[in-house]
């Protein structure tokens, strides 16, 4: 059935011209728009036909009615109403609104910075107000207003936008474009340092719920005019405001135009945090592996910005996204590179120690005792047989059930109140530890194997790389129960060629161990002193390989100060 | 998109199948019955007698009761059973054990003498071929019947196995394991020996009467001819063995100061003393009757440890008669000294040296003696040494070694260094005016 | 995706060939070349050395002459389709019988030493399963394994030789030549059947960055696999001197012979799974050189479809048809030796001769037209094949 309506605005969403895009002006549009949203509310939302095109109208009262009935006489919508006074002279002030949602705009400025000056300032100093309402939007936007950031909006859906984005609307009667300042200014949280990844030494602020105070944090950090942040909007309901992160010059443009790509191609109602993008931009959905780096810590970010990746960041949340990434990288944290190289370097070899024993100790265990137990050391075999001697279960059982206990033990300690939480560490040491020991339902050795198994998930820098291997240490432990060691190694074979077949954003997984890129190996197993990692990894374009060359319009010093400055915190 | 869907299915599929593959191999340890020890013996109808002993672990990390003495249960039991061969002892074994048997963990196998004197070529074949059991086992022999040796209940430390196998890694005799008796037994010229073990003398004091204790002892080395036994050395001569296959000896051999026959003539550098000294040494009287201990039985002994020692070992050929010459160099240190020689004085040392040397070559000689002219057997794998520098002249002598290896002319030799002098320099028992020079 | 859009660097190639073609040999060379060597077939890898780098050369030779083609693709065309098509067969088969022979290899060794109760047919079919998953994943993703899995091997190598070293004893190696040459050159006759497994070359060739570099590694692999299988069989003989023909895979009781105080008392696991992972590798490698062969001998559009079908035939093939250890050992010492040197010298050797005689694909000899005139009909392939 062909709706009249919807092939006016059609046509008119074809043709531009100005004086013929429908404004509030016009009763029937104002008719039109009121039925619409009672029909459907959805209409409201960006992409949709219905609001496309129309423009503010000359009308304030028609304006501010359409506002309020558009965002649903929201409660928090300031309408402060006020007539433009001017010094001797002036024709009587014309009428004007500063609109805005005292739950996201700082209200105070508002009435500092918008509602005195027109309110008193004119009078005060003897200045005249222009009749004409087009030099009347002017004048107000370069003489009245002593914000720094001041926009003119003509598209009602934009300006609807803005306020809900936080921003402050000035309306004057006559004038068919809004004054839009940012005045934002809601609760964040301060600037501290990130819960999840802490460090001894090293740079102690971490990103906050803001995008703004977040892109402030990198900015601060890179003073190169070669820092880019490309913004867009994601989320149809959410429409949060999504910026991508890299430095032109170092990044390579084709990585940052797939990330844009792929990021432009996500459809979702909402995104809450930057984990709903990563998912969406993965190159492999079904594993357990996260092929997108998250972090909390600007210091991080930046040190990947100099290597030529790319960050994403989104408001509403502390983590920023980094691609691409791989094992290595997620294997790494920060405290690596504001410690000695050398202390750095064991602690990694540790880290990578324990993390074969996360994957494979428990598995192991299950494998030499029921499968190969010749393998074992007499002394050792005669411990644990003895330890075993009244067990009910097999050693697979065990170890499994010892597994899930552990799991759920951490699952009930993370998120409850840390008071209860001790208690359940409590119990937990007490209960499966002490009495399933002595009531002889599980094994001694059993015990100090999953606690050491799960002590050493611990030391995995990235919480999402240990729930991989958590799993990954599951399924060997399975191949191992029916296998023995056979199972083990067809099973770790075949995790190793998952692992290698794993790619972020194009580059391997396990670059640069597989395939070998000999001139980055200094930062994977180990960290070499600063001064011999000489090259960038490998998505950098040749010509920035070098890391102490900068791209050619770069002052030099300044960004070889921020190097400094971040790499050495 | 298509593939990762696949490969998403194949990777199920892999879990599935690997999962539902089963369990053949699996046993749980509290399933095992773990031997440590085994004694082979020959019946007297040339059948084996096998004897197995087994770990109790449970009464090893929990003892029966806490009382000292008689609470205490051994933490392992012996059975026996007899078949054909080793294999059919196992199995005939397996109907007796509630539990599977399991021979991997068996640390020592003991030959007994009957078993070792009618060949253990065959007892070999299995002992090499079986997967379970570990070439590194060590082999011994005992006099008489090995099933014996099972019996024995060390008071230190609570398995027989780990007191037997900590006796023999005293380097006090050579050790050697199935694979090096394995060896042996296949190369050319080369004859095996193993470590002989016993009980000990038992010695029962009131505290421990009703406690069933008996010890092992290392008694000497057992010596084959081909794959049969055919004698026994003494712990004497056991290490001059060990001097003969270059594994020195940890242990002290203590000479009388000074030596019963004089001090050795013919110095080996007789640079390094000058003849006036050498007669004011051999003048010096043999008692030393002011001295301290005159009335031990071995009053005026020097003990040296060895502390490194070498053998090499070369053969020459003159006219078509192959001879052997062995070197020992050994690194001492001297432990005793009773004899009330001033060991501060540097001139003292070189004649010592050559004392004990001479020992040493004693030792090797007594035990050459024994090899060569009473058992007839070439332990020392002389025969091997002569294919490996003259494959030609051995090609002559292979047929009929242990013949030659009887007329083997075997030059022996020694030389010590004597590079400390224990905790203290001068004889501590003796007063500075009764120090011997 | 034609496998030669694939590449492989030829650092990947060295290390994708090591365990490709040594992984077998490590183990149970040693007894095999003992047999007929004694004390000097430590010997035998070098003897066998010129014959090995005479293969890498002609498959060097062919890749040069036809860059991009796999064997099965230029035989018809220098043999004349029929005869080029049943050459392309034969390798084929070639690649196929050995990869049976591997996972029979691979069988027996699991159930001989780790797992004596599990039937050898599933040990073989989890082998070529995880074969042929690796093999699906294409030539790029296998070099890259071996990338990963190649330097850890090697020093696990070198760990058990050191761990073994206190056993060893160097004077069973002598007397030196006590047989004179012969039995040295029969064992290296014997070992040609491995090392010159490096026929592989006709089919991973062409898809690596740069033929002479390519070539320039294989002789470097082939020098690091004669390294490895000498310094095997030095250990091997000098821990069991004239035992080491007796057993079936010395290297392996040499692990077990090895330690280091009681803390690294058994490292044989870690050997049995390095050397599972290592044959799987193999297998791969072998299993992907068989497919390739056939699917384009036949001329097939894709080759992916085939690798689990081929994977299964082998390892049927492998438990139904190659029967008992003693006579796969057999057949390892006696036939094969002669049936490979068919496969991996004469038959490339062929082609090579021919090609060179009619004067076909040497673009130096050739002048620009002949040239690119190939170029062409390759490149009306390879849209067709994508």
């Amino acid at each position: 059935m062909p709706n009249p309506l919807r092939s006016l605005f059609a046509w008119l969403k074809r043709r531009r011209p100005a004086f013929l895009r429908p404004s509030l002006d016009s009763r029937s549009v104002q008719r039109i728009l009121q039925e619409r949203l009672a029909r459907s509310p959805e209409a409201v939302e960006k992409g949709n036909d219905v609001l496309t095109g129309v423009r503010i109208g000359r009308r304030l009262d028609a304006n501010l009615s359409v506002i309020r009935q558009l965002v649903g006489d929201a409660p928090d919508l300031v309408v402060r109403e006020l007539v433009i006074a001017g010094g001797a002279g002036s024709p009587s002030g014309a009428r004007a609104a500063v609109v805005f949602f005292d739950t996201l705009s700082h209200a105070e400025r508002a009435a500092s910075q918008v509602i005195k000056p027109l309110l008193y300032d004119a009078v005060r100093d003897g200045v005249q107000v222009p009749a004409d309402p087009q030099r009347l939007a002017d004048w107000i936007c370069t003489r009245m207003i002593n914000t720094a950031n001041v926009e003119t909006r003509a598209d009602l859906q934009q300006l609807v936008q803005d306020l809900c984005q936080g921003k402050t609307a000035v309306l004057v009667e006559g004038v068919d474009v809004a004054i839009v300042l940012d005045l934002v200014g809601y609760d964040t949280r301060n600037v501290e340092e990130p819960m999840g990844e802490p460090v001894v030494r090293g740079p102690r602020d971490g990103f906050v719920d803001s995008l703004q105070t977040n892109l402030s944090l990198i900015r601060r950090r890179i003073g190169s005019p070669l820092l880019r942040f490309d913004r867009m909007i994601l989320g149809r309901w959410t429409q949060t405001p999504v910026v991508i992160a890299y430095i032109h010059g170092i990044a390579d443009p084709d990585l940052v135009q797939e990330v844009r790509r792929r990021l432009s191609a996500i459809d979702v109602d909402g995104v809450i945090d930057t984990s709903y993008i990563e998912e969406f931009i993965e190159d492999t959905p079904y594993t357990v592996f996260p092929q997108v780096l998250n972090t909390e810590r600007p210091d991080t970010v930046v040190a990947n910005l100099l290597e030529g990746r790319v960050a994403i960041l989104a408001d509403g949340t502390p983590f920023a996204l980094v691609v691409p990434t791989s094992l290595w990288a997620l294997m790494n944290a920060a405290e690596d590179y504001y410690q000695r190289w050398d202390g750095a370097t064991l602690v990694r070899m540790l880290r990578y120690a324990l993390v074969a024993l996360v994957v494979l100790l428990p598995s192991s265990y299950v494998a030499a005792t029921t499968f190969h137990p010749e393998m074992l050391p007499s002394t050792m075999l005669i411990s644990i047989a003895a330890a075993r001697e009244a067990v009910p279960f097999s050693s697979f059982t065990e170890v499994l059930l010892m597994e899930i206990t552990f799991e759920a033990l951490r699952e009930a300690g993370v998120r409850l109140p840390r008071p209860i939480g001790q208690t359940i560490g409590i119990v937990g040491a007490i209960v499966i530890g002490e009495a399933a020991v002595s009531a002889q339902i599980v094994s001694a050795p059993v015990v100090i194997i999953v606690a050491f198994t799960g002590i050493s998930s611990f030391v995995i820098p990235h919480f999402n790389v240990g729930i991989g291997f958590r799993i990954a240490r599951f399924y060997i432990l399975l191949l191992a129960g029916s296998l023995g060691l056979l199972g083990i190694s067809i099973g770790l074979m075949l995790l190793i060629l998952h692992l290698i077949s794993l790619r972020s954003f194009g580059q391997p997984y396990l670059a640069p161990v597989s395939p070998m890129r000999w001139s980055e190996l200094a930062d994977t197993f180990v960290r070499l002193p600063r001064w011999l990692m000489r090259r960038r990894p490998e998505p950098v374009r040749a010509p920035t390989r070098r890391r102490r060359d900068f791209p050619a319009q770069e002052t030099g010093t300044q960004g070889e100060g921020a190097v400094r400055a971040s790499d050495q915190g | 998109m298509a593939r990762t869907d696949r490969r998403l299915w194949t990777m199920v599929l892999c879990g599935l199948l690997l999962g539902a593959a089963g369990c053949y191999d699996r046993v749980e340890l509290n399933e095992l019955a773990i031997a440590d020890l085994m004694a082979i013996d020959r019946t007297e109808d040339g059948r084996l007698k096998v004897s197995l002993q087994f770990i109790i672990p449970s009464e090893l990390t929990n003892p029966g009761g806490v009382g000292a003495g008689a609470g205490l249960k051994d933490p392992f039991y012996i059975m026996e059973a007899i078949g054909e061969t080793l294999p059919d002892a196992f199995s005939l074994l397996q109907a007796k054990l509630p539990r599977r048997l399991f021979t991997s963990h068996i640390r020592v196998v003991v030959l007994g003498e009957d078993l070792a004197r009618a060949g253990i070529g065959p007892v070999f074949d299995s002992l090499t071929r079986i997967r379970e059991l570990r070439i590194s086992a060590d082999v011994i022999v005992t006099r008489g019947e090995a099933s014996i040796l099972l019996r024995a209940a060390p008071r230190l430390g609570r398995l027989p196995v780990s007191a037997l196998s900590n006796i023999l890694n005293q380097q006090i005799v050579p050790v050697r394991s199935i694979r090096e008796v394995a060896i042996a037994l296949v190369s050319e010229g080369i004859d095996p020996f193993v470590p002989a073990v016993g009980l000990a003398q038992r010695i029962e004091t009131e505290l421990e009467a009703g406690v069933r204790a008996q010890e092992f002892e290392l008694q000497g080395v057992g010596i084959f001819r081909g794959d049969r036994l055919v004698g026994f050395a003494p712990l004497e001569l056991a290490r001059g063995l060990a001097w003969l296959v270059d594994e020195a000896p940890f242990a002290a051999a203590t000479i009388p100061w000074p030596p019963p026959g004089g001090l050795p003539s013919p110095p080996l550098r007789p640079s390094d003393l000058s003849p006036e000294e050498m007669m004011i040494q051999r003048d010096a009287p043999p008692g030393f009757p002011e001295g301290p201990g005159q009335g031990l039985l071995a009053p005026n002994k020097i003990t040296p440890m060895v502390l490194r020692g070498q053998v090499s070992f070369h053969t020459e050929v003159k006219d078509g008669q192959v001879a052997v010459r062995v070197h020992a160099r050994a690194v001492d240190d001297i432990v005793t000294n009773q004899a009330g020689l001033d060991l501060t004085d540097p001139a003292v040392i070189p004649p010592l040296e050559r004392e004990l040397a001479r020992s040493i070559e004693q030792r090797m000689r007594a035990m050459l003696r024994l090899a060569q002219e009473e058992l007839n057997a070439d332990v020392f794998g002389f025969g091997e040494l002569i294919r490996k520098n003259h494959p030609q002249l051995w090609r002559e002598l292979r047929r009929d070694w242990h013949a030659h290896f009887r007329q083997l002319p075997v030059h022996i030799s020694a030389e010590v260094k004597v590079r400390r002098t224990g905790l203290t320099g001068n004889p501590t028992i003796f007063r500075p005016e009764q120090l011997r020079q | 995706m034609h496998p030669t859009r694939a590449r492989i660097n030829p650092w990947q190639l060295a290390v994708l060939l090591i365990p490709g073609i040594g992984s077998t040999a490590v183990l149970g060379l040693p007894a095999i070349t003992a047999a007929f060597a004694r004390q000097d077939a430590w010997m035998a890898p070098l003897a066998a050395l010129p014959a090995s780098a005479l293969v890498i050369w002609v498959c060097g030779r062919l890749a040069a002459r036809f860059p991009e083609e796999t064997f099965a693709e230029y035989a018809p065309k220098v043999l004349g389709k029929l005869p080029g098509k049943l050459c392309g067969l034969l390798l084929f088969w070639y690649f196929f019988h050995l990869d049976a022979a591997i996972a029979r290899e691979f069988a027996d060794f699991l159930v001989a030493t780790a797992h004596p109760r599990t039937p050898a047919a599933l040990a073989a079919a989890l082998g070529g399963l995880a074969a042929a998953v690796a093999v699906r994943h294409g030539p790029e993703i296998l070099a890259r394994l071996g990338e990963l899995f190649t330097p850890i091997a090697a020093a696990l190598l070198l760990a058990i030789v050191g761990l073994a070293y206190s056993s060893m004893d160097g004077s069973l190696l002598k007397p030196v030549l006590e047989h004179g040459w012969r039995p040295v050159l029969v064992s290296g006759f014997v070992t040609q059947a491995f090392t010159g497994q490096f026929v592989l070359l006709l089919v991973l060739l062409p898809s690596v960055n740069g033929v002479p570099a390519g070539v320039k590694a294989s002789y470097g692999a082939l020098a690091v696999i004669a390294a490895a299988l000498v310094l095997v069989s030095v250990v091997s003989l000098s821990v069991f001197g004239p035992l080491t023909a007796n057993f079936v895979w010395p290297f392996f009781k040499v692990a077990r012979v090895g330690t280091f105080g009681a803390v690294l008392a058994r490292i044989e696991p870690l050997v049995i799974g390095f050397w599972i992972g290592g044959t799987c590798l193999k297998l791969a490698v072998h299993l992907y050189a068989a497919v390739i062969t056939f699917a384009y001998t036949l001329g097939l559009r894709h080759w992916r479809p085939l690798v689990f079908p081929m994977g299964a035939l082998m390892v049927a093939y492998a438990i139904g048809h190659l029967n008992n250890l003693v006579e796969h050992h057999r057949m390892l010492a006696h036939f094969w030796p002669p049936y490979t040197q068919v496969f991996q010298l004469i038959l490339p050797a062929l082609v090579l001769l021919v090609a060179a005689v009619r004067g076909m694909g040497d673009r130096r000899e050739q002048g620009p037209n002949e040239g690119g005139a190939i170029q062409d009909g390759k490149e009306a392939r390879g849209h067709g094949a994508d």
